[in-house]
């Protein structure tokens, strides 16, 4: 084997390049470069999307570490409290909002005459009279007569209250059916993904129903969702994780039987990720997780790189390297035009993902190139008999029928895939959570009669006193859909915080009713007339109330999430309920109509956004394709057809088995596919090049083999994202590999012709 | 994650009266006197209004009708209240006491120690026929309303001693009606 200087000053200068990647990366850690989970980075930035990361980010804030219990059954006021003990003494839990004992309407005091409940604005002086009377008389009130005669906080706060939760005995819930449910809210005492804190609050709550298994236990919140798919996560891992890394050292160390040998195919991987992750972080400034992960499996096709040079080593070890520059060389070059095609997408996400694919291949592919050689070689005589018992499995000359057989196959395959393949962008079948879970969350939407607000508006003015006036006019528009039955509801700030408008004119119409109701109120209650001025004096100064007093309050804070100040423009959320889809396209309109007002559906956003990545990713995925089958006719002229069998049949089958069994494609079948395409690329270009030498079939066999257990095992995975990468990776993989055999043909027909090839 | 804000907002704003049910070590319900259920009564009760430096005095009767507690006013003015926990015109303040008035009127010392601790002021003195307690509650958010309750009576509880925390006071002095007839007037008032 020669070891030119030029080549030992070429790996001299990559291990410069890795070194300085090294060193790259460690300072993006250390130095905290920005990390990003967000699905709203995937899509091109729109005028609105600041805004929407914003209501986001805030929403998230505001719930994320919030949960809710419903608990019903035999006695179950009383073994609420040793519940609310147990979760309590479990330092899961900061706070038990239900047992907040703050009094909501002290901080409202002071602005009372500016907030007209609606039914008190619609009743006249006598009514307020006789409101007032009743309140006086009534014992147990601590009715104030002369700071609020008529009880206006009572009704402003019982009309913001008008929900489904009463208070019994002390105790909150729900009563349906006849069936009293009590009400847990509480705030964790940490992150909701937090292990520990999803540790102690599920063995908390499962050892409070196993020993009251008479009991109904409904939960609602984040940190159940988490906790479950953190399970779910763990148990694969160790499960499907380690079961395809034993099980790819397993078959790596049968047929090299030589540790060196798998710390050198390792390396390439390991060498590939450390020179795109820094890369990709400095080029796009953030790292989001969601791209880094599939980018990341894209690059287990750079371990074919490595698999082929160590095979070609292993089985001709007197042999020179040249013959395989060219293979490798257009391998890495097919896979780069499919993965950098992406950039051509107008998608951010996609461009961060094809340019960390494709640094990590380029990566892998250099290291195999220039430090592989380099490294000694011993090799082991168990590996030559494994390649040639492999060898053996070829086409025989008269291989007629199974021409007939393939020909059928790809018939049906085409047939089913033009009639019954359909694409599916539908979220639910990605929601990785239970039913069971997802049930009791429904249930839990149900009786509390708040279903779960995806939808919301965001509407922006120029400061605080427009958005609000703002707010208030939306109600023209959203009231008549509530009233049709066609939206389930709808909340923002100013129907806690009116309008300055709205609460002068509160204020002129309650000093109108006092004044015709006061003198009256005293008068039948047998109280001197001169206590009058002592009431209607409060009504001569009222200050305003703002929406930063209101949500600094204990009461306002939960109406966080309706208010994004601290940034411009002033924004607000407009929180909607179940919509139809006529109420969705008014809603649609009327953002569209008004300036400064937008709509985000969130569920609809996201499955738009894998609708676009998926035609996006199919469309230049086909012209890539294309472009790539006329770079093989230039070089393989009429045996062009042998390399794109492998990673085109297997597209073809795997869409035909996934069309016969009536699966819609998803983003992430799409994703598995392209993993298929690059390995099939490799395998066809291989047997292509070298279609006699049991060398080049044994490193596509590992290669398939290894990309199976590393991918394939996903399949049965019950997340679905992975699930679907899984079983498009197992069907991919397998037709690939299945189909090398006809693209090499049968023995000896076809001398290898690439002898001249250098790659120097 | 609506239904999740709402709720903790419903939660926040009703829970007035929620208490732990730390139960008063200071009276055991073995110890206290044992009281006949006012099935309807006569009262007169007086406001004393502190910051208004004001008395306000009334009279009238309740009476129990199916889960409710008719509370007539008969004097200065003719006004009914119908104190029940499904009445959406009281008072939300109203609806959490609802409970410990019932309890009050019913003798319902259990109920009550739930809520408040049980104090007996003159405990060696009291008699079957004459008792006082005085009932501090337990809870903050009750407190934050309500200083303490001083009970006295015999058979039933005859006079009731409401101290709210903004110094208002009610005195409620109950004398046993007849049922019968309090029914009566209710249907023609």
């Amino acid at each position: 084997m020669s070891r030119a200087p030029g080549l030992r000053l070429d790996a001299l200068l990559w291990g410069v390049v890795m070194l300085g990647c090294t060193l790259l990366l460690a300072g993006q850690w250390l130095g905290g470069a920005p990390v990003d989970t967000r699905i709203t980075t995937l899509v091109p930035d729109s005028p609105a999307t600041p805004l929407i990361e914003r209501a986001e980010k805030h929403q998230s804030q505001a719930f994320e570490s919030r949960i809710l219990l419903l608990i019903s059954g035999p006695e179950s006021a009383e073994k609420l409290d040793a519940l609310k003990r147990a979760l309590r003494d479990s330092g899961s839990i900061a706070t038990l909002s239900s047992d907040d004992l703050t009094r909501p309407d002290a901080a409202l005091s002071p602005y009372r005459y500016r907030l007209l409940a609606d039914s008190l604005a619609e009743k006249d002086a006598d009514a307020w009279r006789q409101r007032g009377l009743s309140r006086l008389f009534t014992p147990g009130v601590d009715a104030s007569l002369k700071k609020d005669p008529f009880g206006l906080l009572d009704a402003w706060l019982e009309a913001r209250l008008d929900g489904p939760v009463t208070v019994e005995d002390g105790k909150p819930g729900v009563t349906q059916g006849g069936t009293r449910w009590q009400l847990i809210s509480a705030e964790l005492a940490g992150s909701p993904y937090a292990m520990d804190v999803q540790r102690k609050l599920t063995a908390a709550l499962g050892d409070f129903e196993a020993a009251h298994p008479e009991l109904d236990v409904l939960r609602a919140g984040l940190v159940f969702h988490a906790a479950a798919g953190a399970r779910q996560g763990k148990r694969e891992v160790t499960t499907i994780g380690l079961g395809s890394l034993l099980g790819i050292v397993l078959l790596l160390m049968a047929v090299f039987r030589r540790p060196g040998v798998l710390a050198s195919l390792l390396l390439s991987v390991a060498s590939g990720i450390t020179f795109a992750l820094p890369l990709t972080w400095w080029l796009f400034g953030t790292l989001n997780l969601l791209t880094l992960a599939f980018g990341a499996s894209l690059i287990g096709i750079a371990v074919d790189y490595a698999l082929h040079l160590q095979c070609a080593r292993q089985l001709h070890p007197g042999r020179s390297l040249s013959r395989l520059w060219p293979g490798l060389t257009l391998g890495l070059v097919s896979s780069l035009a499919a993965y950098l095609l992406q950039l051509a997408t107008p998608l951010p996400g996609l461009h961060q993902m094809a340019t960390f694919a494709a640094l990590g291949l380029l990566g892998a592919w250099l290291t195999t190139r220039l430090w592989l050689p380099l490294l000694p070689q011993r090799t082991h005589p168990a590996t030559w008999p494994i390649a040639a018992r492999l060898d053996r499995l070829r086409l025989p000359r008269r291989a007629a029928p199974w021409w007939s057989g393939l020909g059928l196959v790809g018939v049906v395959a085409v047939v089913l895939m033009a009639t019954r393949l359909t694409p599916s962008d539908d979220l639910r079948a990605l929601n990785p959570s239970s039913p069971a879970l997802i049930d009791q969350q429904r249930q839990v939407q149900t009786l509390l009669e708040r279903p779960g607000g995806q939808r919301y508006l965001i509407a922006t003015a120029d400061d605080a006193e427009m958005l609000l006036a703002k707010l208030e006019r939306l109600d023209q528009s959203l009231t008549p859909l509530v009233e049709q039955h066609r939206l389930g509801g709808y909340r923002h700030l100013a129907q806690s915080v009116p309008p300055q408008v709205v609460q002068d004119k509160n204020l002129a119409r309650v000093r109108d009713l006092y004044d015709q109701a006061v003198p009256e109120l005293l008068d039948d209650a047998g109280l001197p007339a001169a206590l009058a001025d002592t009431l209607t004096s409060p009504l001569k100064s009222v200050p305003y109330l703002t929406p930063s007093t209101w949500l600094d309050s204990p009461a306002g804070q939960a109406d966080a999430a309706l208010w994004l100040s601290g940034a411009t423009p002033t924004a607000a959320l407009v929180l909607l309920e179940d919509a139809d889809p006529e109420a969705i396209s008014a809603l649609q309109t009327l953002a569209a109509e008004t300036p400064g007002l937008y709509y985000h559906d969130r569920v609809a956003a996201i499955s738009a956004q894998f609708t676009r990545l998926r035609e996006h990713i199919s469309r230049w995925l086909a012209l890539a394709l294309v472009g790539l089958a006329i770079i093989f006719m230039i070089r393989y002229r009429r045996r062009a057809w042998r390399v794109l069998l492998p990673p085109v049949g297997a597209v073809v089958v795997t869409l035909g088995v996934f069309a016969a069994a009536g699966v819609g494609i998803t983003l992430f079948h799409l994703l598995g596919l392209l993993l298929v395409l690059g390995i099939g690329l490799d395998a066809g270009i291989f047997s292509t090049e070298h279609p006699d030498d049991p060398a080049a079939w044994l490193a596509i066999s590992l290669s398939c083999a290894s990309s199976l257990l590393a991918f394939g095992l996903l399949a049965f995975s019950a997340t679905p994202a992975l699930h679907f990468l899984g079983t498009t990776c197992l069907t991919g993989l397998a037709a690939s590999w299945l189909l090398v055999p006809f693209s090499r043909g049968a023995p000896a027909r076809l001398p290898s012709t690439d002898a001249s090839a250098t790659s120097r | 994650m609506l239904l999740i804000r709402h709720a903790a907002l419903a939660v926040a704003l009703t829970l007035v009266a929620a208490a732990p049910a730390a139960q008063a070590e200071d009276a055991s319900a073995a110890e206290l006197p044992a009281i006949e259920l006012s099935q309807c009564a006569r009262f007169t009760q007086e406001r004393e209004m502190a910051d208004l430096d004001t008395t306000l005095k009334s009279t009238g009767y309740f009476l129990r009708r199916d889960d409710a507690l008719i509370w007539q006013t008969t004097r200065p003015v003719d006004d009914r209240v119908r104190l029940a926990a499904d009445n959406p015109d009281l008072p939300r303040a109203l609806k959490v006491m609802l409970p410990v008035l019932t309890g009050l009127l019913d003798g319902n010392w259990e109920a009550l120690q739930e809520h408040f601790a049980v104090k007996r002021p003159d405990a060696e003195r009291d008699t079957p026929d004459a008792w006082q307690a005085r009932l501090v509650p337990l809870d903050d958010a009750v407190a934050e309303r309500l200083e303490r309750i001083d009970a006295a009576g015999g058979e039933r509880v005859e006079t009731l001693k409401i101290r709210f925390a903004n110094a208002d006071r009610i005195t409620l002095r109950l004398t046993p009606a007849d049922c019968a007839t309090l029914a009566a007037e209710t249907e023609t008032p």
